[in-house]
């Protein structure tokens, strides 16, 4: 395939770098002269040291022979750009339109370059967000939130068979008045509990605590500590 | 008419003033705080917002759903082209006018049926007038984007 990347920040660099692995064949543009050297000579002449946006340069680039244009740079607006203009200088050329892809920096724009046109976007927020979220679920002692001036924090706290807390009701738990536990999730049911509720493995437990108290709040909860 | 202006920069802030003298109402956005003090004269009495244009909550706090025109009259043309177009395909705004330095951009994507204003193009053709010395009088920028809105 013939391959078309912009932008040789860490990304574009090692993308342009796993394709020409690969058998593609890729050329780099890169504005930052410095840095189009500096890849380049690793590289070799597959890199443009120029603006791709500015449409002259990506027709250099072979564009309208592309098979898919990748813009890979730190600012959404320029990848938008990239993509739309490596498309109409196709088009004007009566040739058929590349694949473009773009580097989506801040997850707003995910959306607004989709329905502008872009055929796919990379953003690196929604990639890493769920693997994050994931292992955060897998801890039991989670913190939401945190309220420095009043000195509270939100805390979620996921209960196993082995915490301390699982099987007995809230009440001999003996928390300070100061702590208090507005929510627990049991399956598909939210509740508030009431201090007879007896706590479950596999419950999830909010709680709002002064900050001072969270060693003692882990301890009676989950038996451990930071 | 509701107008809202992307970039209260020299030609953004002018536009701006000129707009309101004229009893329209105006909205101006701007992401960097003082810009409107700078450059928006007393006589303005629209709208100012803090904030990025390319940003669609912005762009609706600026009143975007019940504009009939909106200029993207920041610094970038990359910016400008994206503002442009989310005011154009999202809010389905009828008169949408991008300020574009470049003339292959401003000519590209005025062949899609965007209207560029190239300040570089038309301060060029001012230039040219001055030294050959023809009667055609000097437009500024904003003189010719506020005629291409009330056209």
């Amino acid at each position: 395939m013939y391959i078309v990347v912009a932008g040789a920040g860490k990304v574009g660099y090692h993308l342009t770098k796993e394709l020409l692995a690969q058998g593609h064949e890729v050329v780099l543009i890169e504005k930052d002269n410095e840095r189009a050297l500096e890849v380049g000579e690793e590289l070799g002449s597959v890199v443009i040291p120029h603006a791709a946006d500015e449409g002259r340069w990506l027709i250099e680039a072979g564009v309208e022979r592309a098979d898919v244009v990748v813009a890979a740079t730190g600012d959404d607006e320029d990848n938008l750009i990239i993509c739309q203009l490596s498309e109409l200088l196709s088009l004007r050329k009566g040739r058929r339109k590349p694949r473009t892809i773009a580097r989506v920096n801040h997850p707003k724009n995910e959306m607004v370059l989709k329905r502008l046109g872009v055929d796919a976007t990379v953003n690196t927020t929604s990639v890493m967000l769920p693997m994050i979220e994931e292992e955060l679920s897998a801890h039991p002692a989670v913190h939401l939130m945190t309220l420095r001036r009043a000195g509270i924090e939100l805390m979620e706290f996921i209960i196993s068979a082995q915490c301390p807390a699982s099987g007995r009701t809230v009440a001999s738990l003996n928390l300070p008045g100061s702590v208090s536990l507005p929510l627990i999730v049991r399956g598909d049911e939210t509740f508030g509990p009431s201090p007879e509720t007896v706590l479950e493995a596999e419950d999830t437990i909010i709680a709002l605590l002064p900050i001072d108290q969270e060693e003692l709040v882990r301890t009676r909860l989950i038996g451990e500590s930071v | 008419m509701n107008v809202v202006i992307m970039g209260s920069g020299r030609v953004g802030g002018t536009l701006a003033t000129r707009l309101s003298t004229l009893g329209h109402n105006v909205t101006i956005i701007d992401v960097t705080p003082g810009s409107f003090e700078k450059y928006l004269d007393s006589e303005f009495k629209g709208r100012t917002i803090l904030g990025d244009g390319i940003d669609e909550d912005v762009l609706r706090s600026a009143g975007i759903q019940r504009a009939d025109a909106f200029v993207a009259a920041a610094h970038g043309d990359n910016h400008n082209l994206m503002a442009a177009q989310i005011a154009k395909v999202t809010f389905g705004v009828k008169r949408v006018v991008a300020r574009v330095n470049d003339a292959v951009r401003a000519d590209i994507y005025g062949e899609i049926g965007l209207v560029t204003v190239s300040p570089s193009r038309i301060v060029a053709a001012a230039f040219e007038d001055a030294l050959l010395d023809e009667t055609r009088h000097e437009q500024d920028v904003a003189a010719a984007i506020s005629e291409r809105l009330l056209k």
